[in-house]
């Protein structure tokens, strides 16, 4: 009886310690492959629903959907989405003054 | 590029597919000039689209609403890139990611509710309600990176420079593609979404993100996912400072890419390499080379021919396409097809004269330059007219060729160039060298000019030459020629044995066993430094010259890098020891007129039975010393240009190889024979080198003059009976 108990007690402690390493050092937080559901919003922010037809025969909005937990007006910044626009200048370059940019756009 | 953002957005010029079809939105499609929204600003101020304001000229932004980011063009691996378009020719901008993401489809046309004034035509979305939870929220199979496939779709297709669309690509192969990696394991990005990328040699583009990608050297250093680290032990480690990797290791592209285009016509035309009808097309070509940063670049040359106007500070602009269409318009009928291409180029003087003159009459009518001075540039040369309005071609700095480097398609190691040995590049039939690129499409007769590619980095004809030719006459012969050396110095010691003048004996002397100086401690030692370095210079040396020879310094020097610093710097050591040996010895090396009787006899090292006359050097030694030494100071100065080869043109560099390697060549077997001779063929010769002393008989014997110099008495003859009777005597 006495070495059931023991034994119980090992048991039961290696569980909790289990347990105690999990809340301690939680499963990887990187991306596991799925993405979250998330509703998709219209241009005016509103929730478009399918399924009861709330606002359905509208596009939805990528900066109001994905701002919603992504940075949208950080991620444009990168240069696939400026194009340069960003730097565009009459005074971009010296020696070749029709180069507006240090991207394709107003460039010729 | 001379069009509105509402044209880039919707249909492009010309109506041909939109601009935007790639351009995923976001910035400059979603933003005016002045940070504001378009739909939200021209809904406010429609009289917009009237004004000549280009963000909203002939614009309907307010019905088509605007083109924001569109995640899903990368982030979806199902994305629908021809849905895209087909939205945006409907002008149904904030519809598209809708459709082409395939949440949605979407009925009308926003293009139709414009210009055919049919308001029933109002997109519509029905959602695809097999995405959605219960919930109403939606299920995507987003990824965290970017499909090979979302990135090619637009890569592919519009690059003809990058020319994505060879990777993956069986025609094309690429080992980093055969080994399954991805577009993103070279070119990552991070949340700021600004991709890795390489350099281009032609545009400016974001130029702070350039070399930013993950080069061959970060992998290949370090064994990043299992890359291989390659040694390059038989490549010359000059030759990987100053050549890109991928210059030899992409040896051939087999898609056919643009090689030049001509905008005469106020259009684009493009020539593709082995006349293909577009670009992409299977066609084996050889990349050109260009220096590139401080290395040997492959590329793409690609060069326009073009049209410009040379402002008042002395600038060329380039010419918008519809001015030079209106040009063309008065004066193309005139110009002839040379080259029956189907494509009417002007290459004649009168032709160009004709152009130049129509070019300016349109720039005339517009107030765009504060003056009017066309200028054709075309290959080498930019023509315009000089102050006496005679027309001259001459090269000007518009005229510097361009290429787009080429980065895609490694080819397996065994196809490196290099990977048979240094005749791959330097010899008669390296391609490397012979390679061409187009100077100018077409001359006063229609015909093409080519160059050879060296030309580009500055390598001439003679001294590329000179180069491949000790390839094919020197390298594999430096074998071939020790052994012929060892084989006959070994017969000729069978045949004549020692040289002791057919074995019979001087008459024998009391003192004949006497030692006398005959080098001192200072020749001595010169002797030294100059016969280490030497086997050490050879032996390294020889290992340089040949396939495999990375292997022999490897085992030896644990790398090959070690070796080569040595050889330069042994190199100077074996230098001075020459001209040390110059200076002590070059009187003894004078030749005399008893000289012609030791070469008559061949130095009785063809049988024979007295002495031949001899100074303190034969004529035999006389003419070796003498070949040591101009081969000893070819070897110093051309091995001193060698040693500093990054600093020297490479014409001086090829020229130097070819005599460092013409002199070695003369010098080891010289060597080779001077060790024969001083060794197994003439006893008794070898010590005196090291010790310094001979004794009296040798000298007798191998220098009779210098014996009767520095004991003053005769070397054979009666002295000899004297003394032997006398020695007779007192026994
Ligand atoms: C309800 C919040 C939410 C919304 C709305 C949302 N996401 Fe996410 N997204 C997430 C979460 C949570 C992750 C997972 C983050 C992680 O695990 O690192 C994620 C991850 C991603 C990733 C992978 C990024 C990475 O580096 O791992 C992409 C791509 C992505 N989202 C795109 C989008 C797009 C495009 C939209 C708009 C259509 C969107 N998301 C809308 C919450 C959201």
């Amino acid at each position: 009886m006495k070495a059931k108990k023991k034994l119980f007690i090992a048991l039961a402690g290696i569980l909790l310690l289990f347990t105690f390493q999990i809340l301690v050092i939680p499963p990887t937080a990187s991306f596991a492959g799925k993405h979250p559901p998330f509703y998709l919003l219209n241009s005016e922010g509103d929730i478009i629903n399918p399924l009861t037809g709330e606002n359905a025969d509208q596009p939805y909005s990528t900066y109001n959907t994905c701002d919603m937990c992504h940075s949208y007006d950080d991620i444009v910044q990168g240069y696939h989405f400026q194009m340069g626009a960003k730097s565009v200048s009459d005074h971009y370059s010296k020696e070749q003054p029709w180069v507006l940019s240090d991207g394709m756009f107003g460039k010729f | 590029m001379d069009i509105t953002v509402w044209q880039w957005a919707t249909t492009g010029p010309e109506g041909k597919p939109t601009c935007a079809g790639c351009h995923p939105g976001g910035g400059p499609m979603e933003f005016d000039r002045d940070g504001q929204r378009y739909d939200e600003r021209l809904t406010e101020k429609p009289s917009l689209s009237d004004s000549l304001y280009g963000d909203y000229y002939g614009s309907h932004w307010d019905k088509s609403g605007v083109l924001e980011a569109d995640c899903f063009m990368c982030h979806l691996s199902s994305y629908s890139f021809e849905t895209r378009t087909e939205q945006l020719k409907n002008w149904n901008l904030k519809w598209a990611s809708t459709a082409a993401s395939g949440i949605g489809t979407v009925e009308g046309s926003i293009y139709d509710v414009v210009d055919n004034n049919d308001p029933s035509a109002e997109p519509k979305v029905t959602y695809n309600k097999r995405l959605f939870n219960e919930d109403g929220k939606i299920v995507l199979d987003i990824k965290p990176t970017v499909d090979d496939n979302n990135c090619m779709q637009c890569h592919g297709p519009a690059d003809m420079k990058k020319r994505a669309f060879s990777w993956h690509d069986e025609v094309n192969p690429d080992v980093h593609s055969q080994q399954g990696m991805h577009c993103v394991d070279c070119h990552p990005a991070g949340m700021d979404h600004n991709f890795a990328k390489g350099h281009t040699t032609i545009e400016t583009l974001r130029d702070d993100l350039d070399n930013s990608m993950r080069s061959c050297k970060d992998c290949h250093t370090e064994g990043y996912r299992g890359a291989t680290i390659p040694k390059h032990v038989n490549i010359p480690p000059s030759h990987l400072k100053d050549i890109a990797c991928e210059t030899c290791h992409i040896p051939q592209k087999h898609r056919a890419a643009g090689q030049f285009f001509d905008t005469t016509h106020g259009n684009l035309h493009w020539d593709i390499i082995g006349k293909k009808e577009a670009w992409g097309k299977p066609e084996d070509w050889y990349p050109a080379y260009m220096k590139f940063d401080g290395k040997i670049i492959p590329i793409n040359p690609i060069f326009g021919i073009w049209w410009g106007n040379r402002e008042k500070n002395g600038i060329v602009y380039p010419l918008f396409a519809r001015e030079l269409a209106a040009a063309w318009g008065i004066y193309g009928s005139r110009v002839t097809d040379d080259n029956g291409d189907g494509f009417a180029e002007v290459n004649k003087r009168e032709e160009i004269r004709l152009g130049l003159k129509a070019v300016e009459t349109v720039l005339h009518k517009s107030s765009r330059f504060e003056q009017v001075h066309a200028v054709f540039i075309k290959g080498d040369k930019a023509w315009e007219f000089n102050q006496d309005s005679l027309l001259v071609g001459k090269w000007d700095p518009v005229c510097k060729g361009r290429g787009f480097s080429i980065s895609h398609n490694v080819a397996p190691a065994e196809m490196a160039l290099g990977a048979n040995g240094c005749p791959d590049c330097h010899g008669y039939n390296g391609e490397f060298f012979k390679r061409t690129y187009i100077v100018d499409p077409y001359d006063e007769n229609g015909n093409q000019v080519i160059a050879p590619v060296r030309k580009t980095i500055g390598i001439s004809d003679y001294s590329y030459n000179l180069c491949a030719i000790h390839f094919p006459l020197i390298r594999p012969y430096m074998g071939i020629v020790l052994i012929i050396i060892f084989f006959v110095t070994t017969l000729h010691f069978t045949s004549f044995g020692p040289h002791d003048f057919g074995g019979r004996p001087l008459h024998p002397r009391s003192d004949d066993y006497e030692r006398i100086d005959r080098f001192n401690l200072f020749e001595r030692l010169t002797h030294l430094f100059v016969l280490f370095t030497f086997i050490f210079l050879a032996l390294t040396g020889l290992a340089f010259a040949y396939r495999g020879g990375g292997r022999f310094l490897e085992l030896f020097f644990g790398n090959t890098v070690t070796p080569r610093v040595w050889h330069g710097w042994l190199g100077f050591v074996f230098g001075i020891g020459v001209l040390f040996m110059l200076l002590q010895w070059w009187r003894d090396a004078m030749l005399i007129p008893s000289d012609k009787e030791w070469v008559r006899n061949f130095g009785g090292y063809l049988g024979g039975h007295d002495p031949v006359p001899a100074d303190r050097f034969n004529a035999g030694q006389k003419v070796y010393f003498w070949t040591v030494i101009i081969g000893g100071i070819a070897l110093l100065l051309s091995g001193t240009v060698l040693f500093f080869r990054e600093h020297l043109p490479l014409n001086l560099v090829f020229t130097c190889i070819f005599i460092h390697y013409i002199a070695a060549l003369f010098g080891v077997s010289g060597v080779l024979s001077h060790v024969y001779l001083s060794t197994g063929a003439n006893p008794g010769t070898f010590p005196a080198i090291f010790v310094g002393k001979v004794t009296k008989l040798w000298a007798r014997r191998h220098h009779p003059l210098w014996y009767e110099k520095i004991t003053g008495k005769p070397a054979s003859g009666s002295s000899d009976h004297q003394n032997q009777n006398h020695s007779d005597e007192s026994k």
